[in-house]
């Protein structure tokens, strides 16, 4: 994974605040930050290309995908990580980046995905559906073995059946973290419509309003007879 | 319909919907949602109208989940009230939608009927809305 890394290229970041953060985005550049790799090494403020970072994310399973950062200018190679990224919630124009500078000879804690293949034979056959309960997982490992995603075989589940953390096997040089107990996925049965809103929120009928909770009537009450005493 | 068991008052000021939603906009449950465009109130009626499209149109299989609760009381004055007199009386409840805001999520069913089921609540549901699936959620611009 780290041999064929892709390279991307940054510039130091002269302005910080809002304003010179909105001026880098209107000129298709992208804020970050670079910090970790041990002591001794500062964080640097940067600016990204929008489109060439946007390019490595949506390649497939690049929540941990390890690329390298080069300084322009510079022949200075660093091996990073996105640790975090706010992105605009409704046009998915990616606003700032975190990048972690990563040690090959150190482990790393990161969030793998769950890759659910199969269909159960309690969907074929008994009519169940299958929910899928955790789509992700933390495990730790050196960043030479870090899995694109964890595939979970899930066709052998039949109807009430749960497939849990404890039962996948992922190597010697990757190690979940967390509790085994952890369900993954389940075969269930759809509910009916109406048990199916039951489960989801209180339903009251309509017209008919809730009950007003009187702790605060109470003490008004009970402070008022006070104030008549003084007058 | 849905609305709260219990509230401390019976009825609130309009308020201002400035913004996007930050939270309640990624998928948490399912595998495909119904995402707001735009902001607005959604009813309880119309909430319940959506969920209804949407579960005659899967029918017994997939599970949905409804990631808004009307908990805002609405209130109206009667027909031919002259002006004054007092706020109105409560009529129903709405959500608050931001822009972003994930309303249903569905699972246990494939994209071609989980696009037609949210195709039929759109319908259901005065806010212009979008059908989303992970992939869309996690891709950046």
């Amino acid at each position: 994974m780290l041999k064929e890394a892709a390279v991307l290229e940054v510039e130091r970041r002269q302005q910080s605040g809002k304003n010179a953060a909105n001026r880098y985005r209107d000129r298709d550049l992208i804020p970050a930050v670079i910090y970790g790799g041990g002591a001794g090494l500062e964080p640097m403020s940067l600016v990204v290309p929008r489109k060439a970072l946007a390019t490595i994310i949506n390649q497939k399973g690049h929540e941990n995908s390890i690329f390298k950062l080069r300084l322009k200018g510079t022949d200075q190679e660093r091996h990073v990580m996105i640790r975090d990224m706010s992105v605009h919630p409704v046009s998915r124009r990616i606003q700032h980046v975190d990048f972690v500078r990563i040690l090959t000879d150190r482990k790393l804690k990161i969030r793998a995905r769950i890759d659910i293949t199969g269909i159960p034979k309690g969907v074929k056959n008994q009519g169940g559906f299958l929910n899928v309960v955790t789509h992700d997982l933390m495990i730790e490992c050196l960043p030479a073995d870090i899995p694109e995603s964890i595939h979970v075989d899930v066709s052998e589940l039949a109807l009430h059946d749960s497939l849990r953390v404890s039962d996948l096997k992922l190597g010697e040089n990757v190690k979940i973290l967390g509790s085994g107990g952890r369900v993954i996925a389940h075969v269930g049965i759809s509910k009916g419509e109406e048990s199916a809103v039951a489960a989801t929120a209180p339903v009251a009928p309509a017209g008919t309003e809730p009950e007003v909770i009187k702790k605060g009537k109470k003490e008004e009450e009970a402070k008022a007879p006070e104030k008549k005493e003084k007058k | 319909m849905l609305m709260p068991s219990k509230v401390k008052y019976r009825k609130q000021q309009k308020g201002r919907r400035r913004g996007t939603a930050l939270r309640g906009s990624s998928l948490a449950f399912g595998d495909f949602a119904l995402q707001a465009m735009e902001c607005g109130w959604l009813t309880a009626r119309q909430l319940e109208a959506g969920r209804v499209a949407i579960q005659r149109h899967v029918k017994r299989g997939g599970k949905l989940w409804i990631r808004v609760f009307p908990d805002k009381p609405i209130t109206k004055k009667p027909a031919e009230t002259r002006m004054g007199k007092g706020k109105g009386a409560p009529e129903g409840w709405v959500a608050v939608i931001k822009p972003a805001r994930l309303i249903f999520e569905i699972e246990g069913v494939d994209e071609k009927t989980a696009r037609e089921a949210f195709g039929l609540a759109q319908d259901k549901i005065g806010i212009k809305t979008r059908f989303v699936t992970r992939e869309v959620l996690e891709s950046v611009r």
